[in-house]
């Protein structure tokens, strides 16, 4: 009898360490973008040697890496192009995600790299799914736009492999037909300078034009407070786990280029969990209620399930000044090395002897622990140690095994004071002051939208 | 600019327009906007075809826009509508969502076919392939204005199909399947309103049984719908105005939309206040830039090359300057096209005619030492402790004689002249390093998170420049 069939779990990568931690935490497959070409400027992206080490890693555990190559492209952005897709196929990236038939012709031209749809490209419906797969697509990432039900459709009608996001953030626009940051900033959403002028507060005042009908008794406000209203809450997939396999959806995605290794590890964790019960037939609402108890752990907006399975209503719309959605837990580090006597731990935020702590193990729930002890790495003891250190931390044998890589995390206090964006660390000081947690997760950057994919 | 041939489109949702395009001989084709298949249609499926032949009889050529994007229950529900529709009264159709594309060169592969590629497709590889998927239906591009007008130029002499770009016309920054005026705008009981209509039919403003079949997601009749949109379709298209509440309050993508057409203005204290206008229809939710798109002064070598060039007044129907009508446009701009800029009732740009530098901003968001994260990049710092020690974390095996230059995230370069003893957590001293292992030394100076160690490369073995800033070690 074979192995019941699931569909795979794909995870962001934003950089070499991202990648192992997603694929220690469980990701099917990983996706990540190069120096060029991708929707990521402000991303550190992977250089050639990075990206050849990342799959020589994902390969050695069974893992595919995709890489991202769905920006517009303008024709002299073509640069150096082909080399990089040589480059890409000589060592053996399973596949490229891309936008643009431009792009899509080169690589043709060039190599044999199997191609996926980006979102980008907003493929919506069976009769551009038979457009993209005659152009050599082997699978699409499908609009978010649709409902599980739609992509498997589509998939179904057009016989093409269909992957859609199941978490994180996401644009409210069409996917790839935002342009609000080329025309008021001067920088090319769709080539990866995207402001996410859509998560600002606005004033929003009826046109003086505004046209309205008074048979219905239609009225205006006036005195609008300012709001977002182009901002789009988080996806949130859990619900939809059995149609995802009803449906024969091919991967799951998730969302998160620039986001936190917590992030990663956290996301990965709980949808590997979930999609291996449903095979399992282990599937139970508690399961559900204990996923979504773990998702509330990470830096996020409040959550939606999108498209996913009915067009999103109004109630999609993230109010930041309304809603509290704080996550319930701060990344603290990770273990870099096991000695005999300590785990070495990597920290992003201080930590003192007698905090209490958990420990997230790739496949068990996670470990209540308190800090003992704390040691410099020359073995003299400390009370505590501050972010952007090594610290080392006594080996407690109740604890089992704790492999490199395993990420630490602190329960948060509940007031939102107390969240620690650590915006000296973000790279985009011009738009900090709007951003959510969620997107400067753990100092480590932001992502906020589709131009994520 | 009186020599120039007939290559000029504009918007039609009138008798009164036709005839004023009609009227200057420089309009050769107009588009018409049915609400059930154009984002901002406010054309009833009768009134639409009417004017087609209108159109037709004035000698112009009537082009339907089809550009919602269509989610597959969208298509789906559409399907019964598309198959009965009176194509034949048109003389091409434009369509953005590729799908849709599709769906006519199997459905209906005679009619001419105008692709809008203005989201993306910016490269000649890119018309070029789409010229080759939908031949030989396909007619005309529909291009970006982010493309400078020398590429733009190009394309059109190299195309084998006509292009075609907007001249004058509000610039869409944003488009967006839900409903986002609608909640902030309307009072509770008009939302509820809004929301029980939205839920009463499906896909906007179909075409009746007198054009086509009826079909709506309720299974409700739409004739009552489409006769009220079609008499208020009469009444309010000179004025631009939206169409009946019954017949806006269906909506084609399947959202809750709002029973008319919402318009708003919006600004962020984060973007300078810019007063960007908001639209909403049953398709949607449409931003746009504050300013208008205006290179009518600067068509001739657009017009040399072929170009179609669109005149879109659709947001300024309510205006009274006669530039805001199509025929005081044309005559104006034949006239004094200069004068004309200046006369625009709106601010105008056109930001990207000349060059797009739009990724000019690229490098300077990201730490400048990404980049060089090569094979001779050998260590990282993940730790430091002032005046006492540097943890660093091996990315790849070496050996410390290989050690070179310390390069700093700001990608300032600091030259190793003494290589540094580290040891591992045990305290021994070690010269070989494996990938992930981590190595700790005394003091490097400046070294900080995310600082790389580097190995030499063979131009730095060669060429070690002399004025780098040298680093002493502990």
């Amino acid at each position: 009898m074979g192995s019941v069939w699931k569909p795979e779990l794909l995870a962001p990568a934003k950089n070499l360490e991202r990648l192992k931690v997603a694929v220690r935490y469980g990701a099917d497959a990983v996706y990540l973008g190069g120096q060029r070409y991708g929707l990521r400027a402000r991303a550190d992206n992977f250089t050639e040697a990075e990206i050849a080490q990342g799959v020589e890693y994902a390969h050695q555990h069974g893992v595919k890496v995709y890489v991202t190559l769905n920006a517009f492209l303008h024709d002299e952005d073509f640069v150096g192009f082909e080399d990089f897709c040589r480059f890409l196929s000589s060592i053996q990236t399973d596949a490229v995600i891309v936008s643009d038939i431009g792009v899509i012709q080169r690589i043709k031209q060039c190599c044999d790299l199997s191609i996926h749809l980006s979102t980008q490209a907003s493929c919506l419906n069976q009769y551009a799914a038979q457009v993209w797969k005659s152009l050599g697509v082997e699978r699409l990432v499908v609009g978010r736009e649709v409902s599980v039900e739609e992509a498997g459709a589509i998939g179904q009608a057009a016989e093409i492999e269909i992957e859609m996001f199941v978490h994180g953030a996401m644009c409210m626009a069409y996917s790839g037909h935002c342009t609000i940051s080329n025309f008021t900033a001067g920088r090319d959403s769709n080539r990866g300078g995207c402001l996410q002028s859509c998560r600002f507060p606005y004033k929003i005042e009826a046109a003086p034009s505004a046209q309205t009908t008074d048979a219905q008794s239609l009225r205006i406000r006036e005195g609008l407070p300012v709001a977002s209203f182009m901002s789009s809450k988080d996806l949130l997939g859990i619900e939809q786990i059995k149609a995802f396999f009803v449906q024969r959806i091919c991967s799951l995605k998730i969302e998160g280029r620039m986001k936190s290794s917590f992030y990663v590890a956290t996301t990965c964790k709980v949808y590997r969990q979930l999609i291996d019960a449903y095979a399992a037939g282990e599937w139970s609402p508690a399961l559900l209620v204990e996923a979504r108890s773990e998702l509330e752990a990470i830096p996020h907006r409040t959550y939606t399930s999108g498209s996913l399975k009915e067009a999103a209503g109004e109630d999609s719309v993230y109010a930041p000044s309304t809603e509290q959605n704080d996550e319930t837990h701060r990344y603290i580090g990770m273990v870099l090395e096991n000695t005999p006597a300590h785990y070495i731990v990597r920290l992003s935020t201080p930590l003192a002897v007698g905090d209490i702590i958990e420990w997230m193990p790739f496949a068990k729930p996670p470990i209540p622990w308190r800090v003992p002890q704390l040691f410099t790495v020359l073995g003299e003891p400390c009370a505590s140690m501050r972010q952007d250190s090594v610290v080392c931390i006594p080996k407690d044998p109740s604890l089992g095994h704790i492999e490199r890589l395993t990420i630490l995390r602190i329960p948060q206090p509940s007031s939102p004071q107390h969240i620690d964006t650590n915006a000296d660390n973000v790279d985009i000081l011009q738009t900090a002051e709007t951003l959510h947690p969620a997107d400067i997760a753990d100092s480590e950057g932001s992502e906020f939208s589709d131009n994520a994919r | 600019m009186s020599s120039t041939p007939s290559r000029f489109v504009a918007y039609a949702a009138s008798e009164e327009e036709i005839e004023r395009c009609a009227r200057t001989a420089k309009i050769g084709e107009i588009l018409l906007e049915p609400e059930w298949l154009a984002c901002q249609g406010t054309l009833s499926a009768e009134r639409c075809v009417d004017l087609a032949r209108s159109a037709r009889s004035h000698g112009l050529r009537p082009v339907l826009v089809w550009d919602i994007l269509l989610p597959e229950r969208v298509m789906q529900s559409l399907q019964p509508s598309l198959s009965s529709w009176a194509w034949e009264e048109f003389a091409a159709v434009r369509v953005c969502d590729i799908g849709a594309a599709q769906w006519l060169r199997i459905h209906r592969p005679q009619m001419p076919l105008q692709l809008i590629v203005e989201t993306g497709n910016h490269n000649e590889d890119a018309l070029r392939a789409w010229c080759a998927v939908f031949a030989p239906a396909l007619e005309r591009l529909i291009l970006s204005i982010e493309i400078p007008e020398e590429r733009l130029i190009a394309y059109a002499r190299e195309s084998a199909v006509d292009c075609e770009v907007m001249g004058v016309g509000r610039i869409l920054l944003f488009y967006s399947p839900r409903s986002l005026l609608a909640p902030k705008l309307l009072t509770g009981s008009s939302l509820q309103s809004s929301d029980a209509a939205g839920q009463s039919s499906d896909a906007a403003g179909q075409p009746s049984d007198a054009v086509g079949q009826s079909n709506d997601a309720a299974g409700q009749p739409s004739d009552a719908a489409d006769q009220s949109s079609d008499a208020a379709g009469q009444s309010s298209d000179a004025a631009g105005q939206s169409s009946d509440a019954a017949d806006q309050s269906s909506d084609a993508a399947g959202h809750k939309a709002a029973p008319v057409r919402l318009e708003a203005i919006s600004g962020s204290d984060l973007s300078g206040y810019r007063p960007l206008p908001v639209l909403e229809t049953a398709h949607g939710t449409f931003l746009y830039l504050d300013k208008d798109q205006f290179i009518l002064d600067r068509l001739s070598g657009l017009l040399d090359a072929g170009l179609w060039i669109r005149l879109d007044l659709r947001h300024l129907r309510d205006h009274s300057a006669s530039i805001a009508q199509i025929d005081g446009l044309v005559e104006a701009m034949q006239h004094d096209a200069t004068a004309l800029r200046q006369a625009w009732p709106r601010p105008t740009r056109a930001p990207f005619f000349k060059n797009n530098k739009t990724t000019a901003q690229f490098t300077r968001l990201k730490a400048n030492h990404h980049e060089q994260r090569d094979e001779y990049t050998l260590a990282e710092v993940v730790g430091v402790e002032r005046r006492r020690y540097v943890v660093l974390c091996a990315l790849r095996p070496f050996s410390t004689e290989m050690l070179y230059a310390l390069l700093l995230p700001s990608g300032e370069e600091i030259l190793l002249t003494d290589i540094p003893i580290f040891h591992d957590l045990q305290g021994v001293p070690r010269n070989q390093w494996m990938t992930d292992q981590l190595l700790i030394t005394e003091r490097i100076r400046m070294a900080c998170p995310g600082a790389l160690l580097r190995g030499r490369s063979k131009e730095e073995t060669t060429s070690i420049p002399e004025e780098s800033p040298i680093c002493p070690t502990a």
